[in-house]
């Protein structure tokens, strides 16, 4: 680390993490822990991050076992009930020779979410056991993870309109299955967990060596 | 910083961070106690797999196939193997837990699918839904997990109450699988299915009939193939029946108690009855004693056929059951010995006193009836029972007066001596009218009587009568003229008129002369007495008389056919 940044925590001062003004530490001790600008309470790093981010995580991998395991949709049509579970709609998908429409739903439903989480591990992990490797590299696979979130809601985005407009009773209906909910909740978990996720932890620990 | 942060921050941090830190982690815990739940819900769930052996897999899809008692889901298909042996499919199949008390050793299963069958059309509903796999639970029995899939679903379930019967018949005609059992047009039971019988020389039928049914099923009861038409070309004429439409199309199994079996017991449940092809042949089977005769017949037996009647004074007592011919080349002599099988229990005895005999004085007797009777000159002859189709049956007479000739060549049946059949006597006095018939001059008197009208005709049409006539009157017409003129004209005229009125005389004279020939011959023709007219009038009388006596002969051969045979009475 060649250069030298200041930061907050540098010049021993705390950003408000809601109107981001800077705060002395001394004014935290004997004043108030709460800005004085906008009353927000003043923390210097999230409140914690690693033990939040660890815990959502643990959430988000367990719930992706039955996500994956139970039907996400049940589609009744003519009285003859079809479930498909995510890997088994995208096999579908490819037997019917939908290519592009596989791809998409693979990507968004399977490849992402696992990305997600391994990739949070990977960050929460190295922030726990001080890896100094590549922090740069770190916080562009962290912006990366928060951008790519939202996108595997597609799915459930596309099982909520199913449900919504096929209605047909007999002819034909479409429920939610478990796997859904699971699925749904990975999905917002891992959000949460990227989210509570403080990427200046990486160059905390950094800091603290060098 | 550090120190500051060592002393204050992390105090309030781990003040705080217990909280938030259990906050936190709840969640995760209680994502694996959802998680949890689910996998022991779903193991609890899981309930038990089983594997039915199916001939195929036609209409089964893993994961979409249902099991189902009564429309109930009751499992789900789960995979389905080729048997290691190719003769078929194992299906392995997810039972619910609660659907477990019907995995026993009697639990059929069987796939419904779309079919048109005996019964209508079933399985209706799968057209869109797909087959399911069925279950009928059975009564209950030793638990089993491995099972054997029906080729087609069973006719009845273990629902349905009643009895099974096996039918021995030696042909099974159109009765199959889901064939009505029928009690006086009542549908009351169903054919199970059949198979041939240990013996191979017979078919078993397995029944069904429905409770409370199976009440009337005794032990003496017959059964009878009901299907179908019926027609049957017989001495008395052609009959043709049939049972209902049902019937009709896909046959029916009948069953009925006579009054004398109407106190036996009510037949167990896999009882064996006998299967009678049709009515007739179970109202025969009746008779269970048989007895044997042999009758030589010199003329044709043309029209006796076997299963004709054998008849004694008009009441059957038995059949005819075979037709042979035998030649003797050494004597130039032709018999047709005709097997007949005679009933003696169609024959009802009483002794002396008028009373009826024991079941066993009967029994004894009715060995011997036949041979006393020959005894005392029974005699069998042809006999046609039916004018139109020109068939035969057997007729049993007694004729002392007539000598028996015994033909039997061999002693393997005891004979009864045969008398030539009144059917030869009127072919004989039949062919003896038609041949006066023919004798008649019917042509000639034809002939005879054209020539004559031809002639009358001719007369009448000819020239000749009309010239006469306009002769005639111009000679009147004259003779007028003359008496008015002759007192004014001169005599010369007179004299012109009278030589004119010669030669018209002259001529009316040789008209009048050829006129009267032609009336005298044709007097001669028709005259009374004449013998023309005898002749056409004996003639006419003749074929009158003939046509009454036809005529009356055929309105009595209408009213009482066996005239021909029997003669008028």
């Amino acid at each position: 680390m060649t250069e030298k940044f200041v930061t907050a925590q540098s010049i021993d001062a705390v950003s408000c993490p809601l109107c981001n003004l800077l705060v002395s530490n001394s004014y935290r001790r004997t004043k108030s822990n709460h800005c004085p600008r906008c009353d927000g309470e003043l923390s210097s790093r999230k409140k914690n991050s690693l033990n939040r981010t660890w815990a959502l995580l643990i959430t988000a991998s367990i719930l992706y076992v039955p996500a994956n395991i139970y039907p996400i949709l049940t589609l009744v049509s003519f009285g003859k009930s079809t479930t498909n579970t995510i890997v088994g709609g995208v096999l579908e998908l490819m037997d019917a020779g939908q290519w592009t429409i596989a791809a998409i739903v693979f990507i968004a439903s399977v490849l992402v979410p696992i990305f997600k989480i391994v990739a949070l591990f990977f960050l929460v992990i190295s922030v726990q056991f001080n890896f100094k490797w590549q922090p740069k590299r770190r916080a562009v696979l962290y912006r990366f993870t928060e951008f790519i979130g939202r996108w595997s809601m597609i799915d459930i985005f596309m099982i909520s309109i199913l449900i919504a407009l096929v209605k047909l009773q007999a002819i034909a209906t479409v429920e939610a299955g478990a796997g859904a909910i699971a699925f749904a909740a990975v999905v917002i978990i891992t959000m949460f967990a990227a989210m509570t996720f403080d990427p200046r932890l990486i160059w905390d620990k950094l800091g603290e060596k060098v | 910083m550090s120190e500051e942060s060592n002393l204050d921050v992390p105090q309030a941090k781990i003040r705080r961070g217990y909280g938030s830190l259990l906050s936190i982690w709840l969640v995760p815990i209680i994502a694996l106690a959802v998680a949890a739940f689910l996998i022991v819900k779903t193991v609890v769930e899981q309930g038990t797999e089983i594997t039915v052996i199916f001939e195929n897999a036609e209409g089964m899809t893993p994961g979409k196939t249902n099991l189902k008692f009564k429309d109930v889901n009751i499992g789900l298909l789960k995979r389905i193997d080729i048997l290691d042996d190719e003769k078929g499919v194992s299906v392995v199949i997810d039972i619910n837990r609660e659907a477990d008390k019907y995995l026993t050793d009697t639990a059929r299963f069987w796939v419904v699918s779309p079919s048109i069958g005996l019964q209508g059309i079933t399985g209706l509903e799968t057209i869109l839904s797909g087959s399911f796999i069925e279950i009928d639970p059975g009564k209950g029995g030793e638990r089993k997990k491995e099972f054997e899939g029906l080729a087609t679903p069973p006719v009845i379930t273990s629902n349905d109450k009643g009895t099974e019967y096996v039918l021995s018949t030696k042909s099974l005609g159109n009765i199959g699988r889901g064939t009505p059992v029928v009690y006086k047009g009542l549908r009351v039971g169903t054919v199970l299915g059949y198979r041939l019988a240990k013996d191979n020389q017979s078919i078993d039928v397995y029944t069904f009939v429905k409770a409370p049914f199976d009440a009337l099923v005794l032990e003496g009861t017959n059964f009878w193939n009901a299907g179908g038409v019926n027609i049957s070309v017989s001495t008395s004429g052609i009959e043709v029946g049939a049972e209902s439409l049902q019937s009709l199309l896909t046959g029916a199994v009948e069953f009925d108690t006579q009054s004398i079996y109407k106190s036996t017991w009510k037949a167990e449940s896999g009882h064996k009855f006998k299967l009678y092809k049709n009515l007739k042949a179970k109202e025969d089977a009746k008779y269970t004693e048989k007895a044997d005769y042999v009758l030589y017949f010199a003329g044709s037996v043309s029209g006796l056929a076997v299963g004709a009647p054998v008849e004694f004074r008009g009441i059957r007592i038995g059949t005819v059951k075979e037709i042979t011919l035998e030649i003797d080349e050494e004597n130039k002599k032709y018999h047709i010995p005709v097997l007949i099988e005679i009933e003696p229990q169609r024959i009802t005895l009483t002794d002396a006193g008028k009373r009826l005999l024991s079941v066993v004085e009967a029994g004894n007797l009715r060995k011997k009836i036949i041979e006393n009777l020959i005894m005392r000159g029974l005699k069998g002859k042809l006999k046609s029972a039916n004018f139109l189709t020109g068939q035969l049956i057997v007729d049993l007479v007694l004729a002392p007066e007539t000598k028996a000739v015994f033909l039997a060549t061999s002693d393997r049946y005891p004979e009864i001596p045969t008398v030539p059949a009144d059917i030869e006597k009127i072919t004989t006095s039949v062919a003896q009218l038609v041949e006066k018939f023919s004798k008649l001059p019917i042509e000639e008197l034809g002939r005879k009587l054209t020539d004559t009208v031809g002639g009358i005709d001719k007369f009448i049409n000819s020239g000749e009568l009309q010239a006469t006539i306009s002769e005639y009157r111009k000679l009147a017409v004259a003779v007028r003229k003359v008496a008015e003129s002759v007192d004014e004209k001169t005599l010369p005229q007179i004299g012109m008129t009278l030589d004119e009125t010669q030669n018209a005389i002259k001529k009316i004279d040789a008209t009048l002369v050829s006129a009267e020939k032609m009336f005298s011959s044709a007097n001669s023709l028709i005259a009374d007495g004449s013998p023309f007219k005898y002749d056409l009038t004996v003639m006419l009388q003749e074929l009158s008389a003939a046509s009454r006596a036809v005529r009356g002969l055929a309105e009595f051969l209408e009213r009482n056919p066996s005239a021909l045979i029997s003669g008028k009475r």
